[in-house]
């Protein structure tokens, strides 16, 4: 890749910097599996655009949470008449699950309306208790696989080999709560390889030992390495290698790394549209894996999930117990709340657009920089801010 | 038996006509949208009144199947819901819009300030000014005629921005010897000078359409080129496949390279070739003149459209040599002659 000067530099990533909604047309989480029963009725919010989650016969189905009448939002008192569509509670608008259709009006079976008008719907792929929705254009077509937008497998012959979102045999347990800061300031939180020093304190850290650095710092143009090949978008912070040097001592500030356990095959990478992988946290073997959402400009939806491969009933047990009593307490909320705090403390600098202007990056910071020049190449589309929609009201109904 | 038809002449409120045949079994609206021609409408069941027109000349019915927005007193004085209107006659209907509402703006005159004023190379200057009106829009490639301040002289440029960079405007203008624009960028121009804009004009525009999108450039014909560059990179999702081929005559007239080289990283289906006719000898790009960098596998997609902006041979020689090669293939043009100062 060619050098860039400073000023150039920041030309590169100026799509990102116009992406304060989100990017267009990439594969999201919408809801866990077990977050949407059968026949039940769910709305999120995703880059501003209010989707409807409708669980029929079993098959989730993903349309605008907007009705074409009057502009309301049918998830507010879900009506469903039938299995194969959805209505509006007010005047009875009713929509095929399908293609979005128009298909009826209660009061008016026969209107002109009926047949010439429709909701757009949007793909939707369920796998291993999650359900992804892609969120775009209208007609955008074709639809890139849902691989395209998560993070790389790891090759079966991987000395610290973890498990993929969509291997056969992964269980995935996690959480997803709404963090008060711009998805990209989330993202970039997320593998900042200085950012370390937040959870040096944290109880899991304490409890097992582990000899987590003051911070990463990159030594080569080789710290980070960028994927663009055909499939996931990405760049991965080659922690373990000699281009990135843990820094255990700061001897003029008298701080210095705690810990004697060294967590083996532990690193980090980040694709598009905003997904991180963490190979080998909270132990070797695990991997924990995070979506940064755009909820609106100044909100994200921060997924978090365990991932293990379980082969047997009873190895899923044990994966579930030590999830519920050890993982989601000490790892998703012990260790990553402090994530949160900190994107949340990075908001009001760059909310009025101050912080992209006056930021002052160090040598740090080099895998942000090559994120933000990935994201400006290689999304599909950036998302515009919304007419006639209400985003206040929060990431899920 | 045929079907009986007849003449309707749709007028909108700016003059511009069009006519539509239609017969006595189909409401006017269903018919006119059927034949493309986009008229204003919305519930297509009488109720809503979007579609009101007035009846100039000529026998239209009303019939409705439910109750219909207009009095039997207007229907009288001749008002009409083509949604619910048939043909009994050839007619002459006036419709309450613009003809802009449907094939986009028509020119008109707005006013505008000076922000800045760049060099980009020894012979092309860049024009940045602020629209001081809300209103203005314009499809990308289209130009507009500039009225040079303190003089009575307008010249013709095309608009190298896209709407979305609304209120600034782009435009990029060769420095010709002693030309009315150019001395006015060399020495005359202050930041904040008013100046008058006629626009948009021109039938040079972003057609929807086109798998792949080539687009041949000659010196300051990349204005609008640009602009057709920067609107597909906004609004066409997926990409199409697209290649810019952009050359001057000599070095000194090659510009905007870091522009061009950036849109190149920020679109992975760009492929920008820059090309000289007369370089010097350190020139280590192409020779030759943007038509000749094309193969034959860059016109191998049959739905392939051709945007072509440069001096008259230029524009013939692609005409005569793509049609060629390529018969039939899609080819839109706009010839920049330099002014005759």
């Amino acid at each position: 890749m060619t050098v860039i000067e400073p000023t150039r530099q920041k030309r590169a990533y100026e799509p990102y910097l116009k992406a304060d909604w989100g990017l267009a047309n990439h594969w999201y989480p919408a809801l866990f599996s077990h977050e949407l029963a059968n026949d039940d009725v769910k709305g999120v919010t995703i880059g501003g655009v209010p989707i409807l989650l409708r669980r029929a016969k079993g098959v989730a189905y993903a349309l605008r949470d907007q009705c074409l009448h009057r502009g309301v939002k049918l998830s507010l008192k879900p009506t469903c008449f039938n299995d194969s569509t959805v209505s509006c509670w007010y005047h009875g608008y009713t929509y095929d699950l399908a293609d979005g259709e128009l298909r009826s009006i209660v009061a008016a079976p026969d209107d002109e309306l009926i047949g010439k008008v429709a909701l757009q719907t949007f793909p939707v792929e369920e796998v291993n208790g999650m359900i992804f929705v892609f969120v775009g254009d209208r007609g955008y077509a074709p639809v890139p696989p849902l691989a395209d937008d998560l993070p790389i497998h790891i090759p079966e012959d991987h000395p610290f080999r973890v498990a993929h979102p969509l291997d056969e045999n992964a269980v995935i347990l996690g959480i997803h709560r709404t963090g008060q800061a711009n998805w990209r300031l989330a993202v970039e939180n997320g593998f900042d390889p200085g950012h370390v020093l937040i959870h040096r304190d944290a109880e899991i850290v304490i409890v097992y030992d582990m000899a987590l650095p003051l911070g990463f710092k990159p030594v080569s143009d080789k710290a980070t390495e960028v994927i663009e090949g055909d499939g996931p978008k990405g760049i991965m912070n080659m922690y373990g290698t000699e281009h990135y040097v843990p820094v255990l001592a700061n001897e003029e500030l008298g701080q210095y790394a705690r810990g004697t356990v060294i967590p083996m095959g532990l690193r980090t990478s980040m694709y598009l549209p905003g997904v991180l992988m963490v190979e080998n946290w909270p132990k070797q073997g695990l991997v924990q894996y995070e979506w940064y959402v755009p909820v609106d400009d100044k909100r994200h939806e921060y997924w978090e999930v365990i991932v293990a491969p379980c082969n047997s009933p009873e190895e899923k047990e044990a994966f579930q117990r030590e999830y519920i009593n050890l993982w989601e307490p000490m790892a998703l909320r012990g260790f990553n709340d402090a994530d949160l705090f900190a994107r949340e403390a990075m908001q009001p600098f760059y909310e009025d657009g101050t912080g992209w202007e006056e930021e002052q990056m160090c040598s740090l910071d080099a895998v942000i920089m090559g994120w933000r020049r990935i994201v400006s190449r290689h999304n599909r589309g950036i998302l515009s801010p919304p007419h006639g929609t209400d985003t206040s009201s929060g990431s899920q109904e | 038996m045929t079907e009986q038809t007849y003449t309707i002449t749709f007028r909108f409120d700016d003059g511009i006509e069009q006519i539509v045949e239609v017969d006595r079994k189909y409401p006017l609206l269903h018919q006119a949208l059927e034949q493309g021609i986009p008229l204003v409408h919305q519930c297509r069941s009488g109720s809503c009144g979007t579609c009101e027109v007035q009846l100039l000349d000529g026998d239209v019915i009303m019939s409705a199947k439910s109750s219909v927005a207009l009095t039997p007193n207007e229907i009288g004085q001749g008002s009409r819901l083509i949604c619910s209107s048939y043909a009994r006659s050839d007619a002459l209907v006036a419709l309450p819009y613009s003809s802009d509402l449907i094939y986009g703006p028509t020119a008109k005159l707005w006013h505008a300030t000076v922000v800045d004023v760049v060099t980009v190379s020894t012979s092309v200057a860049l024009l940045r000014l602020s629209m001081d009106d809300q209103g203005f829009r314009f499809r990308s490639g289209q130009y507009s005629r500039l009225h040079i301040p303190n003089t009575d002289s307008w010249r013709s440029f095309s608009m190298a921005t896209t709407e979305s960079d609304l209120p600034l405007v782009d435009f990029l203008i060769r420095l010709l010897p002693g030309g009315t624009m150019s001395d006015y960028l060399r020495h005359g121009w202050r930041k904040g000078d008013s100046m008058e804009l006629e626009g948009p004009m021109g039938s040079f525009y972003l057609r929807d359409g086109g798998s792949t999108v080539i687009m041949l450039a000659g010196g300051t014909g990349l204005a609008p080129i640009l602009s057709i560059l920067d609107q597909v990179r906004s609004t066409r999702r997926p990409a199409p496949k697209m290649l810019l081929c952009f050359g001057s005559a000599s070095e000194d007239d090659i510009f905007y390279l870091e522009e061009l080289e950036l849109r190149e990283f920020w679109m992975p289906s760009l492929q920008v070739r820059i090309s000289c006719d007369r370089p010097s000898s350190s020139w280590e790009g192409i020779i030759g003149n943007p038509l000749s960098t094309l193969s034959d596998a860059d016109l191998s997609d049959p739905d392939t459209v051709v945007y072509v902006c440069g001096p008259p041979p230029m524009i013939e020689a692609a005409h005569q040599q793509l049609s060629t090669r390529k018969p039939g293939i899609q080819i839109y043009n706009e010839q920049f002659r330099p002014s005759s100062i």
